[in-house]
């Protein structure tokens, strides 16, 4: 059952990467402006110019030029970036694990933070501390990202010198804690709205109420039942927002000077770097599918009542 | 609850991995700089961004070179001959080594020129060499039988021109005539711009991509070596956060944005400056039946208060242009002073050349924060003499694609010196010959300009070869194809550990030997 | 009690619902009265009023081009709010059009136009904005059509899943079955039942909008001078944030408090309106 499905699933990522594909191909045609100017920079002759365009094929018709690329995804080669001749692959295997560092880490930030913002809100022992947490973490997903990642950097890097105001340090977790939780708060006020909700709508269900009646204690019917099924919401979050980390967080990356994808791939939009554009965006919407993939199969592990089926819903 | 505890480990784990690298360890003395932007590549015949060839040249080593305050010196080469009649160059090489240890020879350098030139490498940067008997032949795909550049022995290159060229020791000073070596071109490849070889004080030690460039000492350096140990340049794209990051002192020298001048002109640090070599002007489309009337071109010249812009919006960052040639390279006379500011002569001149009510136009500029606080308040005087100027924003190559090819109406841009030479403001910019990619990107065309700028080219005199090219500026700001505004100062901070550096007149001009911590 | 009773009463109950729609309101009178608030013309450029501190002429100080801030702020509400509901109603039309289309029709449809939103979510949103603003042009039009149609795919989803379990009830049924045509069981039956969940993610989509055209405005892409955007005005008073933080702060706080009063608001229609739903996927980009 969970094998048939999963193997739809990655069946279902064929068609979708080819329109993918057709779709950034096609945009690309669209834009105007022009890789080979920026190659050749600011002084320069027509002929070089002609002849750039002609090594790179960009003078062929679309339709040829749209062959050669499928033909090349096909083999695995993605080509090298017109702009700085290093291989496209290259570049994306030496920043995803900082982007997936980066997402990884506010992730669990947003879930830990998320979650216990939210039971304690739904608890209802200090209705205050509650009121004031979800109060803060709707704060935080509505302030401007660059807004907040700057104030954040001015007070942990400047007024108080205890963390590094930018930059990826090796992966070092000094560098790693503003960015991360500035990502984090994207997701922490919906984490804990859905948590609290869930404890609420939980606690009135049929099987907590045997739990109680049953003699267990608080702290198990807590922990047993209810995190369990007022979970499923979070994941759903998680996985979505955890993919929309994943194909990078421009923002906060120009912010933090985090050499993540996110700006590797504005950077190849702005100059038109075909090979980048169509190597990092096929390689995100695998990463996409995949993501969602593992959410759904988690729900079924987690609650043996949700039922996998073949589509999408 | 396997979840939580899976969450718990997983916290764990990064926090563990994240600490392992934390250990605090004694840094060599290192020289910490910051890019805005990362470097494309660091091969010369392809380097043509600024971060590219800032760095290639303190990799690469040139025959000849600029000192900080912009004056020719020796490199590669500890002499040069010039012919007579200005067509021969001989340059006497030093005697150096590449940071693979292997000599370098008059060899290596003729390799290097005939790479640039070659019609199969297409580099970008060719026209540096194109004075060079024969090069356009060979690029055009002519015969190689011709080209004036050869080895005389092992240490003496000597090299023909087409014809005289005052400023060919420029040329040769750009980071596109920097020195490579055959060995390493054909063992690296395609990715010899991440792996350089030159024979410069530095060489790259590490480059973690947008993240930092790590440069080390070259160990063969044959010249005084560097005071210190190494470079880093982090990659910092976002200006609150460089300022930042100098702030807490993880930086050494850092130039200080524009709405940050007055903050730190008070408080007490070192703050340099210096008139760059770079000209800001609003170029327009001559082509255009609009701006094909003189009196349009100077009625937009009067409308627009420099002064007041350099003072409120740059923070007193720039001087006003009267001219092209930045201050820094005039020796000559400033033109006098023909666009006061005069919005009244302005609508004067509007309603004679039959546009009593102004007219519609698109302004456009690149992507660029700074380029658009600017623009506003032009676009504010414009409108007071009834001129509706839109703005119009793109990114950089659809920027480029479009003032080349006469889109646009008027467009916000500045340059950059190649070199510090006035003829490098005059022909790129006004000559007809580079009309688009050449840097003349407004159709500016008239005659005796460009016969001015030919003679200056081909005259043997300096002091005849500067009066004319200021004869050929003054007909220029005459004519008005520009709205002329200004020239800017760069101001820089440097942090007080910092001995021994000056900012250099030229972006090249900069190797940091002398600096010291 | 009748329903609608019920929703007004389980939505005005909460103290997040009253706070919210107060400071929604409080954010759109004063759109509406910029002028009346603030005489100053928010375009009116005057360098020697540059960067003046919040005084009693200018309450919110002056940019550096001697600009009030607050009458810039201010109009900058009719732009920032004008995006977000023009966009999110884009993405309202298509995505009802194509959902119920998917859901009601099934078949061919409901496999091309799932598709076709699952490329749209795998696809970067950034790259289809600058491809859009290429052809439109940069400025308040593109950024309508993009972030609406970017949003389109969110809400198909959610309004087939609603569509599906609709079609199959006992009353939408026997219409059928009494001959009802498909365009009078769409909309006498149909419709109204998705018209809850839709609202939810309508308004909690708004906060989101008008953040990504702040996000949008700080990349150099969101609407073009003169014109004041809340994004704008932040992204381009960053540079100031030391030395002027006025021209960061006012915008910026109208801008959180706008985003909050969405949230609130949409937070509580959904509790409202079916308390047990769990929140539908929402559009893949988080501008972030």
């Amino acid at each position: 059952m969970l094998l048939r499905f999963v193997i739809k699933r990655i069946l279902l990522l064929v068609p979708i990467l080819f329109g993918v594909i057709t779709v950034t191909f096609l945009l690309m045609y669209i834009v105007p402006g022009d890789p080979v100017l920026t190659m050749v920079g600011e002084r320069y002759d027509q002929q070089t110019l002609e002849e750039i365009r002609h090594d790179l094929g960009l003078d062929k018709p679309l339709i040829i030029q749209y062959i050669d690329y499928v033909g090349r995804v096909a083999r695995f080669d993605f080509g090298r970036s017109f702009i700085t001749r290093r291989p496209v692959a290259e570049t994306i295997r030496e920043r995803f694990p900082r982007t997936l560092l980066l997402a990884f880490s506010a992730m669990c930030l947003a879930v830990v933070f998320g979650i216990g913002i939210g039971a304690i809100a739904a608890w209802g022992r200090m209705p205050w501390l509650g009121r004031s947490l979800m109060t803060f973490s709707l704060i935080g997903v509505s302030i401007p990202v660059f807004w907040l990642g700057l104030l954040l950097i001015y007070l942990f890097a400047i007024q108080l010198s205890i963390l590094p105001p930018s930059g990826y340090g090796g992966g070092s977790l000094r560098y790693l804690i503003l960015p991360a939780l500035t990502l984090s708060f994207a997701s922490m006020a919906t984490i804990a709205r859905v948590t609290r909700a869930g404890f609420l709508d939980v606690a009135c269900e049929q099987f907590v109420r045997t739990a109680r009646a049953k003699g267990l204690s608080e702290r198990a019917v807590l922990g047993k039942h209810m995190f369990r099924n007022a979970l499923i919401p979070v994941i759903t979050i998680v996985g979505t927002d955890f993919g929309s980390y994943l194909s990078g967080s421009v923002l906060t990356e120009s912010i933090f000077g985090w050499p993540g994808l996110g700006r590797f791939i504005v950077q190849a939009i702005l100059k038109r770097d075909f090979p980048v554009i169509q190597g990092s965006v096929l390689f995100m919407a695998i990463l996409f599918v995949f993501v969602n993939l593992v959410v759904d199969v988690s729900y079924g592990l987690i609650d043996p009542r949700v039922r996998l089926q073949g589509g999408r819903e | 609850m396997s979840l939580t505890r899976f969450f718990v480990a997983a916290i764990l784990t990064v926090a563990l991995a994240a600490t392992a690298g934390c250990g605090r360890r004694e840094e060599p003395p290192t020289l910490r700089l910051a890019l805005e932007t990362e470097p494309t590549t660091l091969d010369p015949a392809y380097a043509v961004d600024y971060s590219s060839g800032l760095i290639t040249s303190l990799i690469h080593a040139n025959l000849v070179r600029y000192d900080p305050d912009g004056r020719i010196i020796p490199d590669l080469a500890r002499s040069w001959d010039i012919s007579a009649d200005g067509t021969l160059y001989t340059f006497h090489l030093a005697g150096s080594r590449f940071s693979n240890g292997k000599a370098l020879s008059a060899a290596d350098v003729v390799f290097t020129f005939w790479r640039l030139i070659d019609p199969e490498i297409r580099s970008p940067r060719w026209w540096v060499l194109e004075p060079v008997a024969g090069a356009a032949a060979v690029r055009r795909g002519g015969e190689w039988g011709g080209l004036g550049i050869e080895a005389a022995d092992d240490s003496t290159v000597c090299i023909r021109l087409e014809r005289p060229t005052a400023h060919f020791l420029s040329l040769v000073s750009m980071p596109a005539a920097g020195i490579v070596t055959a060995g390493e071109i054909s063992a690296r490849g395609e990715d010899y711009g991440r792996m350089p070889c030159g024979s410069g004080p530095w060489m790259l030690s590490a480059w973690g991509d947008g993240d930092q460039l790590l440069l080390v000492r070259n160990p063969y350096f044959e010249g005084a070596a560097p005071v210190l140990d190494g470079i880093s340049l982090r990659i910092i794209p976002e200006p609150m956060t460089r300022i930042a990051e100098f702030e807490v002192g993880n930086l050494d020298i850092l130039e200080v944005p524009r709405a940050e001048l007055d903050r730190w002109r008070s408080a007490g640090v070192t703050l340099m400056h210096e008139e760059e070599l770079r000209v800001v002007y609003i170029g327009l489309n001559n082509e255009r039946p609009l701006f094909s009337d003189i009196r349009v071109r100077r009625a937009l010249n009067r409308a627009i208060d420099v002064e007041t812009i350099i003072a409120r919006v740059l923070f007193g960052a720039g001087r006003r242009a009267r001219g092209v040639i930045p201050p820094g390279l005039r020796r000559t006379r400033v033109p006098d002073e023909r666009y006061p500011y005069d919005p009244e002569g302005a609508r004067k001149l509007l309603a004679e050349a039959g546009y009593p009510d102004g007219f519609e136009m698109e302004l456009w500029q690149r992507e660029n924060p700074e380029g658009g606080r600017v623009l506003e308040s032009i676009q504010g005087y414009l409108a007071a003499v009834g001129i509706r100027a839109a703005i119009v924003t793109r990114e950089w190559s659809a920027f480029k694609k479009a003032v080349e090819h006469g889109a646009a109406d008027a467009f916000y841009l500045d340059w950059f010196a190649d070199y510090p030479d006035p003829e490098n403001f005059l022909a790129p910019l006004f000559h007809s010959a580079n009309r688009g990619g050449g840097g003349n990107r407004t159709g500016y065309s008239d005659a005796a300009v460009d016969s001015l700028i030919t003679a200056a080219g081909l005259c043997r005199d300096e002091g005849t070869r500067w009066e004319l090219l200021a004869a050929a500026e003054e007909k220029i700001y005459h004519d008005a194809p520009w709205i002329f505004l200004w020239f800017p100062t760069r101001y820089e901070l440097v942090s007080p550990r910092l001995k021994g550096y000056r900012m250099p007149v030229i972006f090249n001009g900069q190797r940091y030997l002398k600096v010291a911590i | 009690m009748s329903i609608r009773g019920r929703f007004v009463e389980g939505f005005l109950g909460r103290g997040a619902a009253r706070v919210g729609l107060v400071l929604f309101a409080a954010v759109v009178l004063c759109t509406l009265l910029a002028d009346v608030i603030s005489s100053r013309d928010p375009v009116d450029i005057d360098l020697e009023r540059a960067l003046m501190p919040p005084s009693w002429d200018h309450p919110f100080g002056t940019d550096p081009f001697g600009r009030d801030v607050l009458s810039r702020a201010f109009h900058g509400a009719r732009l920032s709010l004008g995006v977000g509901f023009l966009a999110r109603t884009i993405s309202l039309m298509l995505g009802l059009l194509l959902g119920v289309v998917a859901g009601y029709f099934g078949g061919r449809f409901d496999s091309i136009i799932m598709r076709l939103a699952d490329i749209t979510f795998a696809f970067p949103t950034l790259l289809l904005l600058i491809a859009i603003m290429a052809v439109v042009s940069p400025g308040l039009v593109s950024l309508f059509v993009t972030l609406g149609v970017v949003g389109w795919a969110a809400m198909a989803r959610l309004v087939r899943a609603q569509v599906l379990s609709i079609k199959e009830r006992e009353y939408v049924q026997a219409a059928r079955s009494s001959g009802a045509g498909h365009p009078a069981i769409i909309i006498r039956h149909i419709l109204p039942g998705c018209i809850s969940p839709v609202l939810v993610v309508y308004t909690m989509g708004l906060g989101m909008t008008v953040m990504a055209e702040a996000s949008l405005s700080f990349l150099g892409l969101g609407v073009q001078p003169p014109d004041a955007s809340w994004g704008r005005m932040i992204s381009s008073g960053i540079a100031f944030m030391r030395t002027a933080p006025w021209l960061t702060v006012f915008p910026g706080l109208l801008l959180t408090i706008t985003v909050c009063s969405f949230n609130l608001i949409g937070d509580c229609l959904r509790d409202a309106l079916d308390p047990r739903s769990a929140p539908g996927r929402r559009a893949a980009q988080r501008w972030r």
